[in-house]
């Protein structure tokens, strides 16, 4: 293998990267900032479209072979259409971020070329995670991925509570990134080798109750790792100070992109490396995941805060996510990790289309993310506010959105793989939450407007990528909640390779 | 197939162009047409009713092959699978008449009707998005498409009754009808969830092959369930009362939706579900018990009413009920016949309502009318043929279709059926001229000022009147004749393949059943002359003379005040109880006792949300070391 | 895996353990043994300096950080340029583009630094 070869494996990661580069570079030299969002979307979009071009080739083996992933640098990377899915849907939210940071930076008044760059390279990163088949290049985009994100969460560092954020998700996140790097370390000890498969096969020459209890510790610290990073109960505490203290589209950013990321990248770590030791790793996540779909909706209820109750949400959502992860493991089917990628771009429909409402306000008024001042919003912004109740009731999953086959599907691979139980949990509890999403829509439409929510005359920063993006979004959410058929194809397209071992 | 690629064409086209029109209209109406938000609207379905007219054709030379298109996949989850596909067979071929004609009419006359509404834009907007929808559901080939068809005209619904939403009492109605239908749509459902459970699929053909096999007591609950559905659509006793309600919308809305085709909707799908009601005797006496009920209670209640709209909605649920009674009985064509030429007339009858109203400055009650004959002739000639059909006078359509479902039922050996129908066809005839003598005949009762202003509406409204009069008069004697052989029957026979009943007779019974339903009804028309004309004050006295008879009657038999007090009142009161137990005590109790235990634990182990970075890393720590614990203590043993 | 991994993986827990209780014996015997006379010199942080002033806690300057930093950036690059000298031949073309790379991103750092006045003392 020629590293030519290895280089076009990971192209749409490098074509990012370089983007990232770029972008730092001309904000040195170049005055007119504006210049700087284009240049990081085109950056991403190009990502995308070698992705999407590297998809068509794999699908119809035009130049790689169809059935057996290309891999490089010595089977650290692969290529093959699992990555490539999740490479779109990175970009994909990257670009909407920067459409929703853009006026929410300049009215601030906050450098635009760093938060591009970083942005740029926390989504390298990403693509890292889902890309790897090697669990040392894995953690490194682990890394790239997670520092980027601590700076972008203090970015607003003048506003103490930025900072606040910034430093408590560095600090935690720090330590379990330690704890993950520890669990990983163990992997490698009880099979000496480094990548997904050779993994796989030294753990299969494993026996032994000896070798099982080392094991569960083994994957419980990468479980932790996981937990922390898609923030499951117990390790979910920093969610809710961060993603409330962190600037809006930084919130976003990290309940969508970098979940997503963490989902994408783990569930090929545990399925390729270590899928027929599932039961180390699916019976820890089934508590992880009772636990988080209740602690999470539960806190949800009282929240009055949107962003808080919008971390909570994301919280008992990637409780959700997480049974997808289970299924998969204890059915040995592909259904629940295809279920994961559909609900992960369902999500990032969403939650993105929420919080980009949320930035939208507050680009045009006084705005403190509580419930009470979104009262009467289907007065004063008729538009966000039938756009924030799509995205509601799609966050509560009722139909004819994506939201519902999100959950559908996911809920049909749990209860596929028998464990029908944990799919009445979910459903309870995503009923629960209707409670909280709902909420909102009735605030907006029955209550006064508060006091003080007068428009201010002239929006200082153009609102366009911000009503662009948000209205994409929930044109995404109807009309994938009315022809889910070609998403889910292509999810479960993309996982079938990844299940081979 | 030959042509099967211009139906593809068609069918497509039929379902997309009003949808196109929806959203265009919606988007630049406001801005960009403004008054002249009509011209897209009615052009597009101007083009659809003349491909439905080509499918029906279609359908009409394609005697025996069904056509079937699964357009593309729709869902697809393990055994779940969706298509949106389409069947275009000779029951949708009636119905696409039905729906594609008096669309297209009733968005003509809406042109007058709706002219210099703030909400012109809006009105077409919402006219084309129903055609959309109830293209959809016509032409399904699977319970779930048709479901969305189904959920979208009761969109459509809500968004047109309560179209004058300033109205108080008309959002109220739209609020209503669209609860009211919820209650059914619950129903249907359960019904489709429990055929996707027996049988695996959603699909017609596949459920209906599967139909012998089902068990009995299944069946039983699906075709209820599916039923009660229909109750809610159609309008059937006990959930009839959100369409007198619905009157507060535009009165084309009533004409299209809630007579000709949107109401029709649950006697469509009860006679699509037709291979699985055959197999299940209970449900189908049980539709027919209803429909028999719901047919004479609303015929009852309509004699007494004044607000013109709401006599014919009373008669529209009454027809609706009449159509279930032929379903019921096994009078599967007999009653899509009636629901065929029932669309032209109601439809026809309702348009004329409106042209009155209209006429008379928006003034609805029929107390204040009279001698309208002469200042608005052709209103008057057109509602005089609508109500000669609906009473079922030889040789107009109600005629043919209405003693084709007496017959059946007489021959069926359902006598009561048979006896009820009769009392209704002469109550029928009761109001129907009671309301034409109170409207056209006699003084003017109405104030100098509106009787100034009376005048005949403009073309685009009165063409619309004459081309449905024309079906109204005619269609029976065209499709209907002979009965129980005559053209519809033979068309029919496709769908509802293994009728086998007794034919019709000319000499014997069958003729003299028919004289004598005539009889009863021009009885019931000399009625209404003695009463509303020669002796005016008769009335009056006759309800003094009868008090509960007519106050039960005025008053809609209470049903408003029974649900008032039944359902609404105790849910009312749930809710509270909900509210102030269950709410306040048991999911506040609950948020804030968690919160609560969570202060507790905290005030232990350091509060878990302090805000305290230390705090939150050791919770990570500590999560780890209880997994590690539990998971070693699972596995240990 | 046999029990023997474990029993490896014992020893390491046993240096652990070893390790913290020498250090606890070591302070613990040399508490005991060695005679205590405090006086104020030798309770003076410097014996022989200038005795400090204020608080400890003293904030200075950010440039520092800064500096440290950036030392990083070539301390870094140092440590991954000597052993590639070393195997250079061995690495071939793709060696030699990969370790150009990677100095043109510290390098890119520096630049960075540079636009940004970090450079600058003032």
């Amino acid at each position: 293998m020629n590293a030519g070869n290895a280089v076009v494996v990971i192209l749409p990661g490098v074509v990012v990267a370089v983007g990232a580069f770029v972008v730092f570079l001309v904000d040195l030299f170049v005055a007119r900032k504006a210049v700087l969002a284009w240049i990081a979307a085109a950056g991403l979009i190009t990502g995308a479209a070698v992705a999407v071009g590297q998809w068509i080739s794999v699908s119809n083996g035009l130049h790689f072979n169809a059935r057996k992933p290309q891999t490089g640098f010595a089977g650290m990377v692969s290529l093959d259409k699992y990555a490539l899915f999740c490479v779109v849907l990175f970009a994909g939210i990257g670009v909407a971020t920067i459409m929703l940071s853009d006026a929410y930076l300049a009215r601030r008044k906050a450098a635009r070329g760093e938060f591009y760059g970083l942005l740029l390279l926390v989504i390298t990163g990403m693509i890292g995670m889902v890309v790897s088949t090697d669990v040392v290049a894995f953690f490194v985009s682990f890394e790239l991925m997670s520092l980027p994100t601590y700076v972008l969460a203090g970015y607003l560092w003048r506003d103490e509570r930025s900072g606040e954020a910034s430093i408590k998700y560095f600090v935690t996140g720090a330590f379990s990134s330690a704890i993950l790097a520890f669990g990983l370390a163990l992997v490698y000890g009880a099979s000496g080798q480094t990548t997904y498969s050779g993994i796989a096969a030294g753990l299969a020459k494993l026996s032994g109750l000896d070798a099982r209890g080392f094991l569960v510790v083994a994957f419980v610290l990468v479980v932790t790792g996981f937990g922390f990073k898609i923030s499951a109960v117990p390790f979910h505490n920093w969610a809710p100070d961060v993603y409330e203290g962190a600037p809006t589209p930084v919130t976003a950013f990290m309940a969508t992109g970098v979940k997503a990321a963490a989902f994408a990248g783990f569930a090929r770590l545990f399925v390729a490396a270590a899928g027929l030791q599932w039961q180390t790793w699916a019976h820890t996540m089934t508590i992880l995941a009772v636990l988080t779909m209740v602690v999470g909706n539960v806190l949800a209820l009282p929240q009055r805060n949107l962003k808080r109750m919008l971390a909570y949400s994301s919280i008992a959502h990637a409780g959700y996510l997480t049974l997808g992860l289970i299924a998969a493991g204890t059915s040995g089917k592909p259904l629940g990790i295809a279920a994961i990628l559909f609900y992960l771009f369902a999500y990032a429909l969403m939650n993105l289309g929420a919080f980009g409402v949320l930035i939208w306000i507050r680009n045009r008024r006084k705005f403190a993310y509580t419930l009470g001042e979104i009262g009467g919003l289907a007065r004063t912004m008729p538009w966000a506010a039938i756009l924030m109740a799509v995205f509601m009731v799609s966050l509560t999953g009722i139909p004819p959105t994506i939201g519902f086959w999100g959950k559908f599907y996911l809920f049909t691979a749990v209860v596929q793989a028998n464990l029908t139980w944990l799919a009445i949990v979910a459903v309870i509890m995503s009923s629960v939450s209707a409670y909280y999403y709902l909420r909102v829509v009735w605030y907006m439409y029955f209550r006064e407007a508060p006091q003080g929510a007068e428009m201010e005359a002239e929006p200082k920063s153009s609102q366009l990528g911000v009503t662009v993006a948000v209205s994409l979004a929930a044109a995404g959410v109807l009309v994938v909640g009315l022809f889910p058929e070609p998403l889910l194809k292509a999810a479960e397209g993309a996982v079938r390779l990844i299940f081979g071992g | 197939m030959e042509g099967t690629q211009y139906m593809k064409i068609a069918v497509a086209l039929i379902v997309l162009l009003p949808l196109a029109g929806f959203i265009i209209t919606l988007l630049l109406g406001k801005r960009l047409f403004r008054a002249r938000s009509h011209i897209l609207p009615v052009a597009l379905v101007t083009v659809t009713a003349v491909l439905s007219v080509y499918a029906f054709e279609w359908v009409v030379r394609h005697p025996d092959t069904a056509f079937v298109w699964n357009a593309f996949s729709w869902v697809a989850a393990g055994r779940f699978t969706v298509e949106w596909g389409f069947l275009v067979d000779p029951l949708t071929g009636i119905m696409l008449l039905v729906v594609g004609i008096i669309g297209m009419l009733v968005h003509y006359y809406s042109i007058g009707y709706m002219k210099d509404d703030p909400g012109y834009y809006r009105f077409f907007a919402y006219l084309n998005l129903f055609m959309f929808a109830m293209f959809v559901l016509i032409l399904a080939n699977n319970y779930l498409l048709l479901f969305l068809g189904w959920e979208g005209v009761g969109l459509c619904s809500y968004l047109l009754i309560s179209f004058w939403f300033r109205k108080k009492s008309a959002s109220q109605a739209g609020k209503k009808a669209f609860l009211v239908n919820r209650v059914g749509d619950f129903g249907f459902t359960l019904g489709m969830f429990l055929i996707f459970v027996t049988t695996g699929t959603l699909q017609f053909t596949g459920v209906f092959d599967k139909a012998e096999m089902i068990g009995s007591g299944t069946l039983l609950w699906i075709c209820l369930l599916l039923f009660t559905g229909a109750v809610g659509k159609s309008a059937q006793f006990p959930l009839h009362v959100w369409l007198p309600d619905a009157m507060e919308g535009p009165t084309p809305v009533s004409a299209l939706i809630h007579a000709a085709t949107m109401v029709n909707a649950g006697v469509y799908m009860v006679a699509r579900s037709y291979p699985l009601f055959v197999q299940a005797h209970t449900a189908m006496l049980i539709v027919m018990i209803i429909g028999t009920f719901t047919a004479i209670y609303s015929a009852y209640i309509a004699i007494t009413q004044n607000d013109i709209k709401k006599v014919i909605a009373y008669s529209t649920i009454s027809s609706l009920g009449f159509m279930f009674m032929a379903l019921g009985a096994g009078a599967w064509a007999a009653g899509i016949f009636y629901l065929f030429a029932h669309g032209f007339f109601k439809g026809l009858l309702f348009l004329c309502s409106g042209s009155v109203i209209h006429a008379m400055g928006g003034e609805q009650d029929m107390r204040n009318m009279g001698g309208l004959r002469k200042k608005i002739p052709i209103t008057f000639w057109t509602m005089l043929i609508g109500a000669i059909a609906l009473i079922g006078v030889f040789p107009f359509a109600g005629f043919w279709a209405k003693d084709e479902i007496l017959g059946s039922d007489f021959s069926g050996g359902y006598y009561v059926v048979w006896a009820v129908g009769i009392v209704t066809a002469f109550l029928t005839a009761v109001f129907a001229f009671r309301l034409i003598f109170m409207t056209f005949f006699g003084k003017s009762r109405a104030s100098e000022e509106v009787q100034r202003h009376i005048h005949e509406s403009a073309k685009v409204m009165t063409i619309p009147l004459v081309l449905l009069a024309i079906p109204a008069a005619l269609l029976g004697i065209l499709v209907g004749w002979p009965p129980d052989t005559g053209w519809i029957h033979t068309f029919l026979q496709p769908v509802f393949f293994d009728v086998e009943r007794e034919k019709f007779v000319w000499v014997g019974v069958g003729g003299g059943l028919m004289v004598f339903s005539v009889a009863v009804a021009l009885l019931g028309v000399y009625v209404a002359y003695v009463m509303y004309i020669r002796r005016t004050e008769l009335p009056g006295r006759l309800a003094a003379r009868l008090p509960v008879a007519y106050e039960a009657s005025f008053n809609k038999m209470y049903m408003d005040q029974v649900y008032e007090v039944v359902p609404i009142r105790s849910t009312i009161a749930f809710a509270g109880w909900l509210w102030t137990f269950f709410d306040v005590k048991v999911i506040d109790g609950a948020v804030n006792g968690l919160a609560r235990l969570w202060e507790l634990l905290g005030e232990r182990l350091r509060p878990l949300q302090t805000g305290r970075v230390q705090n939150y890393a050791f919770s990570i720590f500590a999560g780890m070391l209880v997994l590690v614990v539990v998971l070693a203590w699972v596995w240990g043993s | 895996m046999t029990s023997e991994y474990l029993t490896n993986w014992l020893y390491v827990w046993f240096f652990i353990a070893a390790g913290g209780a020498l250090v606890v014996l070591i302070l613990l015997f040399s508490k005991l043994i060695n005679p205590s006379h405090l006086t104020a010199e030798k309770l003076a942080p410097y014996e022989c300096g200038i005795p400090p002033v204020g608080n400890p806690w003293a904030p200075f300057a950010v440039r520092y950080y800064v500096f440290g930093l950036l030392f990083l950036v070539f301390d870094v690059e140092a440590v991954f340029l000597f052993p590639w000298t070393l195997v250079f031949r061995t690495l071939g073309t793709a060696g030699f583009v990969e370790m150009l790379l990677f100095i043109a991103v510290l390098g890119f750092g520096l630049l960075y630094a540079w636009r940004k006045g970090a450079l600058e003392w003032a």
